[in-house]
C-alpha cells in the first residue's frame, strides 16, 4: 500500500517534471514562468530529483535514437535530420 | 517533384536553425549532467538533489532566473563530481596511483557493452509506449520537434501532445528502473 502511494507521488512528480522539461525547451519562457519553476523546485527535494532524472532521461533517449521514426510523412526528412544530428554531434565532441 | 524538394529543404533549414539554438543553449549543461564524470551510483542521485536543492535555497533568483533549468544541470554536474573527487582522495594512497592508471571508465569494453545494453533497453521501452505517445516522443526526441510543431504535423491539440508527452516520459521514467537510470550513461 506504502509502496503504492510512492508510485503515485513519483508519477505526479515525474509528469510535473516533465511538463517543466517540456516548456521550457520549447517556449520562449518569460521570467514568470522561470519563477514560477524555481518555486516548483524549491517545493520539495522529490521535484529536484525527478527535475534531474528527466534531464538524464532526455539525453539517455537521444543517445539511444536510432529506430526510423514511425511518422508516414517526410521520411526523407528524418534521415537527413538524424545525418545532420551526428555530423553536429560529432563536431562539438573534439 | 521539384516543389516538394524544396519545400522539403526549406522545412529542413528551419529546423536546423531551431535545433542550432537548441544546441547552444541546452547541449552544454545537459551533456555534462549526463557525461560520466558526473555519474552518480543509484542511490545517491537522490542526495545530489538535496545537495542542490540546499544550493538553490541559497541563491537568490536573480542569480538563477535566465536559465534555471540550465542552472540546475549544472550545478547537479558539479556536486556529483565533487563527491566523486572526494571519494577518490578519501581512498588509501596506495590506490590512488591505481585509479590514476585506470583508463576512462567510458573506453572500458565492459562499459561499452553496458552501454549497448542500456541502449537496447530503452528503445524497447520506448518500443512499448502507446502509439501515439510513441510517435510524438520520437518527434520530440529524434527530430527536436517543439510539442507546438508535433500537434501541428499530427493534428492534435497542444495540449493534447504535451499530454502524451509527459506520459511517455513518465511512463518511461517509472520503467526504467533507478539504476538504469541515475548509473553512469555517457554517449
Amino acid at each position: 500500500m506504502m509502496e503504492q502511494r510512492d508510485r503515485a507521488r513519483i508519477s505526479l512528480a515525474s509528469k510535473e517534471a516533465a511538463e517543466w522539461f517540456i516548456r521550457l525547451k520549447d517556449t520562449q519562457p518569460s521570467r514568470a514562468d522561470h519563477r514560477q519553476y524555481l518555486s516548483w523546485l524549491r517545493a520539495s527535494p522529490s521535484h529536484m530529483a525527478e527535475a534531474l532524472r528527466i534531464g538524464r532521461m532526455y539525453g539517455l533517449l537521444r543517445c539511444s535514437q536510432s529506430a526510423p521514426n514511425d511518422v508516414p510523412q517526410e521520411p526523407s526528412n528524418v534521415v537527413e535530420m538524424s545525418a545532420d544530428l551526428s555530423r553536429n554531434r560529432r563536431h562539438t565532441d573534439d | 517533384m521539384p516543389d516538394t524538394h524544396e519545400g522539403m529543404a526549406r522545412s529542413t533549414s528551419i529546423r536546423d536553425g531551431r535545433l542550432a539554438s537548441w544546441f547552444i543553449e541546452w547541449r552544454g549543461p545537459i551533456r555534462k549532467w549526463l557525461s560520466s564524470r558526473s555519474s552518480v551510483p543509484a542511490a545517491d542521485l537522490d542526495d545530489v538533489a538535496q545537495e542542490v536543492f540546499l544550493r538553490l535555497l541559497r541563491y537568490s533568483d536573480d542569480i538563477v532566473i535566465d536559465n534555471p533549468q540550465g542552472y540546475l544541470f549544472r550545478v547537479a554536474a558539479n556536486v556529483a563530481s565533487e563527491w566523486r573527487e572526494r571519494a577518490r582522495l578519501r581512498r588509501p594512497h596506495d590506490q590512488n596511483w591505481l585509479h590514476d592508471l585506470q583508463i576512462e571508465p567510458a573506453n572500458e569494453p565492459e562499459n561499452a557493452v553496458a552501454r549497448s545494453a542500456l541502449r537496447q533497453h530503452v528503445r524497447e521501452a520506448v518500443d512499448q509506449l502507446p502509439p501515439r505517445q510513441r510517435t510524438a516522443l520520437r518527434l520530440h526526441v529524434n527530430d527536436g520537434l517543439t510539442y507546438m510543431q508535433i500537434a501541428e504535423r499530427l493534428g492534435l491539440s497542444y495540449r493534447a501532445v504535451m499530454r502524451d508527452l509527459t506520459r511517455a516520459y513518465s511512463r518511461l521514467r517509472l520503467q526504467l528502473s533507478a539504476e538504469k537510470l541515475d548509473g553512469s550513461n555517457r554517449c
